[in-house]
């Protein structure tokens, strides 16, 4: 059996599983990109709760993504008496990741921000409105999107760790429809095929970005 | 009237000017010369209430301001009618020189008139194979040109040119001196300008005030370039002149007579 057949002759099991992993991955995105861009912002300009959120994101650093997983799976929630949906748990651990690692991004564009390009604003009579929209978050958008791109791959390729914990999303299908058929070559390689297909573009689309703001920023 | 009475200003620390006082009305032009670090470009963003002075007071038209009591929320500066071109210009980086220009009209009553006074100023500097470039593609003193179009077509009352043709040629900086003339004869707007050139200042200016460690050490006409009282003036004109004679080409004759 070619990697195609098996491709075919499991489509329904692979493509359920890409829909969860499409369905987490899409989650933690949002969350990471909202809930991370606003905690960067905010602690951007007040000393103490900058140091907080870095301590935090230093904590979450620290810890692998599959011991947080497994801890949050068990221990937590045998200690507070509650039993979360596996694919829940798996949201909130990779989006608590996600959330420090968008902050980390934005906190220090935000703060390092040229605030004379504000200044002239100011002088030359722009409303606050324009400010934000023509200017403030052109010049921030530009600087966080290739770094933002290349942390939601990483956070895309996380997704699998929720295997593990037995979330029915695309690697634990294949490894099911391994145990089922032990094509393990052909089946790993349709894995890798799909995270080049999705990955790759958007990487280098990050590393086109970069190349372009570079150029477009420089000074002279 | 643009009046500042008696404004100092200190950073970390030190006080970098020292009791300024300095007035302008509408059809007249100040010119602020003297060496690097003499405190110039710190008491025009002083001036401009960019960076505001520690003590002091300041009136511009009906308004005025007292330091270092002064709310800028209650009482917020008057721009754009009080307009500033920065030393480091500040044009945006992420739009074209344009756009640059037009950003700060789109909110303008006069936007129209902006509109056609940039064209104006285009065709004038010969900006138009630059003008849609970022500021990054154009040369610095192509740059320098659109940031002061950027505070020109904003028709400012007060405009505030800090070292404006700094990277200008001698060619362009004759036009920017003419440009500047008629601005000034038309007698609407009031012109406070630093510049290094001598005969830029002399050509320009009603009033010339010569600024060294932070005070005014001399002040007066354009005469006071050709017969300075201090020695320390007399020092700085005389090598600055030097310089100028002997390129060989004086930069700007002082040409009086269209002001």
């Amino acid at each position: 059996m070619s990697t195609l057949d098996i491709i075919i002759k499991y489509r329904e099991g692979l493509v359920g599983g890409l829909l969860v992993t499409l369905q987490l991955c899409l989650l933690v995105w949002a969350t990471g990109i909202v809930v991370g861009g606003a905690l960067g912002y905010f602690t951007a300009h007040s000393p103490i709760t900058r140091w907080l959120a870095r301590f935090f994101s230093f904590l979450l650093c620290s810890i692998p993504i599959l011991v947080l997983l497994f801890w949050l799976h068990y221990p937590a929630q045998s200690l507070l008496g509650i039993v979360v949906p596996p694919f829940w748990t798996a949201v909130i651990a990779i989006s608590l990741i996600n959330i420090f690692t968008v902050a980390d991004i934005v906190r220090p564009v935000i703060q390092q921000f040229p605030t004379q390009y504000l200044t002239a604003a100011r002088v030359y009579g722009l409303s606050s409105r324009s400010i934000l929209t023509q200017i403030q978050l052109p010049l921030i958008l530009r600087q966080i999107t290739p770094p933002l791109l290349i942390s939601q791959v990483t956070m895309l390729q996380a997704t699998l760790f929720a295997s593990l914990i037995s979330v029915d999303e695309i690697f634990r299908v294949a490894q099911q429809i391994n145990a089922e058929a032990y094509r393990p070559v052909q089946i790993y390689t349709a894995l890798a095929l799909f995270f080049i297909f999705i990955c790759l573009p958007l990487n280098a689309f990050a590393f086109w970005l970069q190349q372009r703001s570079a150029h477009d920023l420089s000074e002279s | 009237m643009l009046a500042a009475k008696n404004i100092s200003k200190i950073l970390s620390g030190k006080e970098i000017i020292k009791g300024i006082t300095l007035h302008v009305n509408p059809g007249n032009a100040i010119a602020i010369v003297g060496p690097n670090g003499a405190g110039k470009s710190v008491l025009i963003r002083a001036v401009s209430l960019i960076d505001p002075p520690t003590s002091g007071d300041l009136s511009i038209d009906s308004r005025s301001f007292s330091f270092p009591f002064w709310d800028d929320a209650s009482n917020p500066p008057p721009w754009p009618e009080m307009t500033v071109v920065f030393q480091q210009l500040f044009m945006w980086p992420h739009l074209t020189l344009r756009q640059n220009v037009i950003l700060p009209l789109r909110n303008s009553s006069s936007h129209e008139d902006g509109m056609s006074h940039l064209e104006c100023l285009v065709r004038l500097f010969q900006l138009r194979d630059v003008i849609d470039h970022r500021p990054n593609q154009a040369s610095v003193g192509q740059c320098q040109l659109a940031a002061l179009i950027r505070a020109l077509v904003l028709r400012p009352k007060w405009l505030i040119l800090d070292e404006v043709t700094s990277a200008l040629d001698t060619e362009q900086t004759q036009r920017v001196l003419r440009l500047l003339q008629q601005l000034k004869e038309q007698g609407s707007t009031g012109i406070i300008f630093v510049t290094h050139l001598l005969g830029f200042a002399a050509a320009l200016a009603d009033e010339i005030l010569f600024l060294d460690g932070g005070q005014i050490l001399e002040r007066g006409g354009p005469q006071i370039l050709t017969g300075p009282r201090t020695a320390r003036m007399k020092a700085f004109v005389h090598l600055v002149e030097s310089l100028e004679n002997s390129s060989k080409t004086r930069v700007l004759h002082r040409d009086r007579s269209t002001s």
